[in-house]
């Protein structure tokens, strides 16, 4: 099923996905069984190509949760996948400046990271 | 006929510990009917808006049962965030103008800053835990940095319409914050959720406050000594993904609602806009037409927002200053100012747009009142 726990699965075998409705062809994000264009309960999971645009970005200095403590400053950053759907995501930078360098538009590219027990889909600068 | 605003009243602003919602939403209710000198015998419309710390199942319902409402024709609560007291507001007014009730109570009250804050710092599904991305600022701060980018929009920008804001609710006896700041304060604290600051953001706040709702005929039946027209209201909802992420439901709403009135943003020259973080200032200002999209951050800065400003915005201070309590604050001052009788009265303002907004610019709701 094209939901969350269908979405992190994929991810954990080393896959981003988003959601393309069989019915329509609409592509989006985030996962859902069913079409936000046309509501058909018909859509699959299709692998991204992995190039996106960043459309804008943020930088915590406060962990809000315990599970963001010792990660800070990170990068959440909003970007549209070349496919069409939106998520968001962690911008991850060589810089020990987050944020810097940034900018509306930048062509980025997948990056699994590995957090151990996880995989998590991010995105880095596209260089070429 | 228009309806009218009769009666305001609100709880002290700050921290009530102790305090339940039901208790601090009558003694909101309380002094808005003692405001207009109106019966609590005579309310036959109630309309709640949801606490954002707690859900209650049947919240108004038990609000109803908890003052002895006997006589309510329409009764209900509503989840619109922010955006929900204009929103019921306008409720109330459709609902007496078509013969379902005459006198409406509209009320809320939440107790965060002593209660919970869960709701401001939540994750709002399990993968946006996973990348940390956490609480109500960082959706704004999303928006500002758009905002930046595409427009040019700076800090000292978002810094103006903080420091304007704070200089109002300094002034203000009540306000719980009444610490103004300079451009240079501002600048020189810390980004939080970058590009934000901690006065960029609203105030934390325990409080109730409640406005009734009748014709204008029943308010002179009644004897209510200020009645303030309601001129115009409207309601706008854009997908969370907007195309154009610096445009927002603000412009719908303000379409119906100037409409309604028959009036635009030239014959408007005072506002309260609702502040929960500066970014959200300077885009409703765009979107309400008092300057193109895109101008919000020059406007604040040469128009101006202060008293002797093009449009003087949030005189009692807003969330920013005056209480964070999500949005009645900013129709009660509006009523205080159409009656003439406000801590900083704007001169000849005969009419007052007011905003309310939720779920991270997504849903809207504005009003215009008159004199």
């Amino acid at each position: 099923m094209t939901d969350e726990a269908g979405f992190w699965d994929r991810v954990r075998e080393g896959t981003l996905s988003f959601c393309r409705c069989r019915a329509c062809g609409h592509a989006w994000l985030p996962p859902s069984p069913e079409c936000p264009r046309c509501l058909a309960a018909d859509a699959m999971f299709e692998a991204a190509s992995g190039r996106a645009e960043l459309l804008s970005w943020v930088v915590f200095h406060k962990a809000y949760q315990d599970s963001a403590k010792g990660r800070v400053p990170y990068v959440v950053g909003l970007v549209q996948l070349a496919e069409g759907p939106r998520m968001t995501t962690n911008i991850l930078q060589d810089s020990n400046e987050p944020g810097v360098g940034l900018h509306a538009g930048q062509r980025l590219v997948l990056r699994m990271a590995d957090d151990g027990d996880m995989l998590r889909p991010c995105f880095v600068e596209h260089t070429k | 006929m228009h309806s009218v605003i009769a009666g305001i009243g609100h709880t002290r602003f700050g921290a009530h510990p102790g305090r339940s919602v039901t208790s601090l939403t009558i003694e909101a209710v309380s002094a808005a009917l003692a405001d207009c000198g109106v019966e609590k015998d005579r309310v036959d419309g109630l309309f709640v808006k949801y606490p954002t710390s707690a859900f209650e199942m049947f919240h108004a319902a038990k609000l109803a049962d908890a003052m002895g409402l006997r006589d309510v024709r329409v009764c209900g609560g509503w989840d619109q965030g922010g955006a929900a007291n204009i929103s019921l507001i306008s409720f109330a007014a459709m609902a007496i103008a078509a013969g379902q009730c005459e006198v409406a109570v509209v009320c809320f009250a939440d107790n965060p800053k002593s209660g919970s804050r869960w709701a401001y710092a939540r994750a709002r599904n399990a993968s946006d835990e996973k990348y940390g991305w956490f609480g109500t600022a960082a959706h704004y701060a999303m928006f500002a940095r758009r905002h930046m980018e595409l427009y040019g929009t700076t800090f000292e920008q978002l810094g103006t319409v903080a420091v304007e804001i704070r200089k109002y609710g300094a002034r203000n006896p009540n306000a719980q914050l009444r610490k103004p700041i300079t451009l240079d304060d501002y600048m020189d604290t810390p980004l939080i959720v970058d590009p934000l600051r901690r006065d960029d953001m609203a105030l934390i706040s325990d409080g109730g406050a409640a406005v009734v709702v009748c014709s204008e005929a029943k308010a002179r039946e009644l004897g209510v000594a200020k009645p303030v027209p309601i001129l115009g209201f409207g309601q706008g909802l854009t997908l969370s993904a907007r195309d154009d992420l610096t445009t927002t439901g603000a412009r719908i709403a303000s379409e119906t609602a100037y409409r309604m009135a028959g009036l635009g943003p030239a014959d408007i020259h005072l506002a309260q806009i609702y502040d929960c973080f500066t970014p959200t200032v300077i885009a409703t200002l765009e979107d309400y037409g008092f300057c193109r999209k895109g101008e919000g951050g020059r406007f604040v800065e040469q128009e101006g927002i202060g008293l002797d400003g093009r449009l003087p915005l949030n005189t009692s201070g807003g969330l920013l200053s005056e209480t964070g309590m999500p949005g009645m604050q900013l129709v009660i001052e509006g009523v205080r100012q159409m009656r003439g009788e406000a801590n900083l009265q704007v001169k000849g303002a005969d009419k007052v747009i007011v905003s309310g907004q939720g779920g991270a610019m997504q849903t809207q709701s504005t009003l215009i009142l008159g004199r």
